[in-house]
């Protein structure tokens, strides 16, 4: 049997690839959500040419093989396909070819400029999407971020091609579930961040259902075939990895954005657990579907400006998200969900579609796994400067300035240095960037910055790894005046007031900077 | 006088008004209403960041059956 193949890509000739690969009817692969998924995205990436690499052994299938499939009475198969995508048109004989050394237009620069990415294919009657690592959609000038990004290795018959993206792969929903699929994503992020061994997904489930769960009635207790987990379940698993998780409920829109965003921006994926809805043509009628778990790998800077938060008025920068992406086991890498809200109910757009009109995403609760160091949690920052813009708001609108637009995110103290290097004016006030070069921080730390008109006005650094009941402020930074006046002058006046210690800190912080 | 040194001069004709405004009743009103506008929205978060017991014990169920 060859050892590859060739061929243009077209989404008919990728479904008979995946119908031969499970032996299943070319009707049934293609009305599989991930098809239609599929379609849209390498049209978008412009895939031209398809590479099918046969035999090829997958590390994460074959420990669930090993584990369960190895056992069952029909002989499945051990061994996977990998079909690679890239966007320049070249023939089988241009390959054989290049693999030969003889003389052919394809170079290795050539392939890897072009290569789009890997699909692993399982041959499994229909649950047959492996890990599978794509490039992304381009950033549209900075509205589409992906933090969590990390290089993978394809090696190709010899040929290294490189990728930036996250892994993903479909539930095959006998030693994974959706939740597993999420998990798994999600440590193939902090496995690289955190130094962490990458459990497969038969690992994963193993770990999670170590113990009986407490609602035997609602949940099967058996591990394998798996039919889902619990969060405490999710939970456990991520301990097995050495992680700490962090749930936080995420029902409004502004809690979603504001903590995802938090954690993204430190490459740090989160679980998103879900209601799913089948909704008809006006949303009247919605029908539940069930529990449902993705893990979010992006989003989209989509809004002009910042969206206030309810009761408050706070502006954060993470309200300018319209859509987030996951990475969601039924519908693909990177899928879109967009942000809604309709007669009070928010909920997010989903690209399934169903038999009604459509299916949308009621948020649940975030499932963030952290390294144990990083102690304190968003929401102890966001409130206290939600005091802090509430109080100084009252000083910028005494002289006519506009409301501060606040970007609060967890970052480590290699990248902020990388930040103060790159985007501090030269001149700062009370301080150089010598000093702040140089200065010694925690490794993990929550920034904290201030925008007026678009310009960074000022910097908070907050310690990430200490205790809630201490001053966690490390520094402030005035990049101009514009801020420096008024916090100081309020600070003087009114911060023995405050009635958050942290907000109260940030105050007595700015007293202490003398011009 | 430019106008980066007109900007500037207006601007501390505010900020000197400001160091008077706020040591006035009316400025110390205005603080107390924001304290107590951040404690009740912070109230409010903190409910909406709550999770249920029963919400953590849900099933996250296997839903390739229902879309397969």
């Amino acid at each position: 049997m060859k050892a590859f193949e060739v061929a243009d890509y077209s989404i008919e000739e990728f479904i008979s690839i995946i119908a031969a690969a499970s032996s299943s009817p070319e009707d049934k692969v293609a009305a599989k959500q991930h098809i239609n998924y599929f379609s849209n995205y390498f049209a978008a990436l412009q895939a031209r040419t398809i590479v099918v690499e046969y035999d090829y052994i997958d590390h994460d299938f074959l420990e669930d093989y090993a584990a369960y499939y190895v056992r069952c009475f029909e002989p499945y198969q051990k061994l996977t396909r990998r079909v690679h995508f890239f966007t320049t048109h070249f023939t089988g004989e241009d390959f054989e070819h290049f693999l030969s050394k003889e003389e052919t237009g394809l170079t290795i620069d050539i392939l890897q400029n072009s290569y789009v990415g890997f699909v692993v294919l399982k041959h499994l009657p229909n649950t047959v999407v492996g890990r599978t690592c794509l490039k992304t959609y381009g950033s549209d000038d900075g509205r589409r971020e992906f933090p969590i990004l990390r290089e993978y290795k394809a090696n190709l018959f010899g040929t290294t091609l490189k990728i930036e993206t996250l892994a993903f792969q479909e539930q095959d929903t006998v030693v994974a579930a959706c939740a597993t699929s999420a998990l798994w994503s999600c440590f193939q992020g902090t496995g690289k961040l955190f130094q962490h061994a990458i459990p497969s997904p038969v690992e994963i489930t193993k770990a999670a259902t170590e113990h009986i769960p407490e609602n035997i009635p609602a949940v099967n207790t058996r591990p394998f075939p798996n039919d889902g987990l619990t969060a405490a379940q999710m939970a456990i698993s991520v301990r097995e990895v050495g992680l700490e998780p962090f749930v936080i409920g995420a029902k409004k829109h502004h809690i979603l954005k504001s903590t995802l965003y938090a954690y993204l921006k430190a490459k740090m994926p989160s679980i998103l657990a879900v209601g799913l809805c089948d909704e008809d043509a006006k949303g009247e009628d919605i029908l539940p579907i069930g529990g449902h778990a993705i893990a979010v790998t992006g989003f989209s800077l989509g809004h002009d400006s910042p969206v206030p938060e309810p009761n408050s008025g706070f502006l954060l920068k993470s309200s300018r998200i319209d859509k987030i992406y996951a990475h969601d086991d039924q519908i693909g890498p990177f899928a879109r969900m967009e942000c809604s809200s309709e007669n009070g109910r928010e909920f997010l757009d989903t690209t399934y579609y169903s038999r009604r009109e459509k299916v949308t995403a009621e948020p649940h609760f975030l499932l963030i796994p952290l390294y144990h160091k990083i102690r304190i949690p968003f929401e102890v920052i966001h409130d206290a400067i939600l005091q802090v813009d509430n109080l100084i708001s009252i000083a910028l609108e005494h002289i006519g300035e506009e409301r501060i637009e606040w970007d609060i995110y967890l970052t480590n103290v290699n990248d902020y240095k990388e930040q103060v290097v790159k985007n501090y004016p030269n001149t700062l006030i009370g301080s150089s960037l010598l000093e702040q070069a140089t200065q010694k921080l925690p490794k993990f730390i929550w920034r904290v910055s201030a925008y007026l008109d678009g310009n960074l006005e000022l910097d908070i650094l907050f310690d990430a790894t200490g205790i809630a009941q201490h001053s966690l402020i490390k520094n402030m930074i005035f990049t101009s005046e514009r801020l420096y006046d008024v916090f100081h002058m309020f600070g003087e006046q009114f911060s023995e007031h405050c009635t958050s210690l942290q907000a109260k800190s940030v105050f007595e912080k700015a007293v202490e900077i003398e011009k | 006088m430019t106008t980066r040194a007109a900007a500037k001069s207006s601007r501390d004709v505010k900020i000197a008004e400001l160091s008077k405004w706020i040591k006035t009743a009316e400025a110390s009103s205005a603080f107390v209403k924001a304290v107590e506008t951040s404690s009740k929205a912070t109230q409010s978060l903190s409910q909406d960041r709550s999770v249920s017991a029963e919400e953590l014990r849900m099933p996250i169920t296997n839903l390739e059956r229902q879309f397969a």
